[in-house]
């Protein structure tokens, strides 16, 4: 089986896991780092494109604050840019809401990149979102099980990281 | 009209419907002189306010009503675009504006940002009276984002008064060295 043919089929299989375990709606920025899974996405349930993370984080707050089960897909530069959403409306409020990041980004990063790749690590942590990495050689449905419990059962924030090299736009 | 009226008057023409308060001034007197289980305070995070009320619009399907001021409205413009865009959104984006709009001095048309953004539908209050029925007739029927002006004439405006410590907004004592020299 090919790269290509096998990154697809991953891009299917979390779209379809992320649909079946209530996520919705799907909220995101123009994001190549997750352009293939936001594809998908919007065939399967829709997506909702807006400008900047901030915003796409206070939309998905609002509508978890109305009882729904949003996600925000967002590069992995998001958190750090959002800081101040995640830090004054989803954490203190814990708000139940799933981020999906890439990570990993392109081989070679733009050193511009980096310190804020940096800190977006760091703002997960610190706001105390609990990360779960997704390997995208392995069945998505027990990482997506895992942050569905944190979200829908335990009604946290969670962030699944996803590569960006399996799910982003092809090269 | 001051800041305690408007927001009165909101919270009472609102019913149960969802009503997102931006930090600052408003989120303080609405928390203290009309606090209703439909509220939502955010007590940091200028502009996010708007893009919350787009989301509980978005989830409930009914009426929703966001209380901003000029700050959060500037700050967050990406929230007016993306409302504007949602051109069937139940969203009532309440602005208390204690400022005369004064174009030549660099202060912003925000009704004319609102109408740049998207908005089907602005309107300028100045009176209780009208703003109460403006709300009233939107939470029967909003059938897209509507964007309201409420001019207040008491200084006691959420962008007067923030978290009671005094800002300077004016004298060059207050600007960098290299933005003085420009000047």
């Amino acid at each position: 089986m090919t790269y290509f043919i096998q990154h697809a089929q991953a891009v299917d299989e979390l779209s379809r896991e992320l649909v079946a375990a209530g996520f919705s709606p799907f909220v995101t920025t123009r994001c190549d780092a997750l352009a293939r899974l936001s594809e998908a996405l919007d065939v399967a349930a829709g997506v909702l494109t807006v400008p900047r993370d901030d915003n796409a984080i206070g939309i998905a707050a609002g509508v978890a604050l109305a009882g729904g089960h949003p996600a925000v897909l967002m590069s992995d530069s998001g958190p750090g840019s959002a800081a101040e959403a995640i830090g004054s409306v989803v954490a203190p409020h814990d708000v139940a809401m799933l981020f999906v990041v890439a990570v990993g980004g392109p081989a070679d990063p733009a050193a511009d990149d980096l310190p804020m790749v940096r800190i977006s690590e760091q703002v997960l942590d610190e706001f105390g979102i609990a990360s779960v990495p997704l390997d995208p050689t392995r069945p998505a449905a027990a990482p997506v099980a895992e942050v569905r419990g944190i979200v829908r059962d335990q009604f946290r924030p969670a962030a699944l990281l996803v590569p960006a090299a399996a799910f982003g736009r092809a090269a | 009209m001051n800041v305690g009226t408007a927001v009165r008057a909101i919270a009472s023409a609102a019913g149960g419907r969802p009503v997102v308060f931006t930090s600052g001034g408003a989120a303080r007197i609405a928390r203290r002189l009309a606090d209703r289980p439909n509220h939502f305070y955010l007590d940091s995070g200028t502009g996010l306010a708007s893009s919350i009320g787009i989301g509980v619009a978005l989830h409930a399907g009914n009426t929703t009503l966001v209380v901003d001021d000029p700050d959060g409205v500037l700050t967050n413009l990406a929230a007016l675009v993306t409302a504007g865009m949602l051109t069937d959104l139940p969203l009532v984006h309440i602005v208390l504006d204690g400022q005369p709009v004064r174009p030549a001095s660099g202060r912003a048309d925000l009704c004319g940002l609102a109408i740049a953004a998207g908005y089907p539908r602005t309107y300028t209050v100045d009176r209780i009276e009208r703003l109460t029925e403006l709300v009233r007739r939107e939470v029967v029927s909003c059938p897209s984002p509507a964007f309201v002006r409420c001019v207040l004439s008491d200084s006691s405006s959420p962008g007067r008064a923030r978290a009671g410590r005094a800002v300077r907004t004016s004298g060059r004592r207050d600007r960098p060295p290299w933005l003085t020299e420009a000047a």
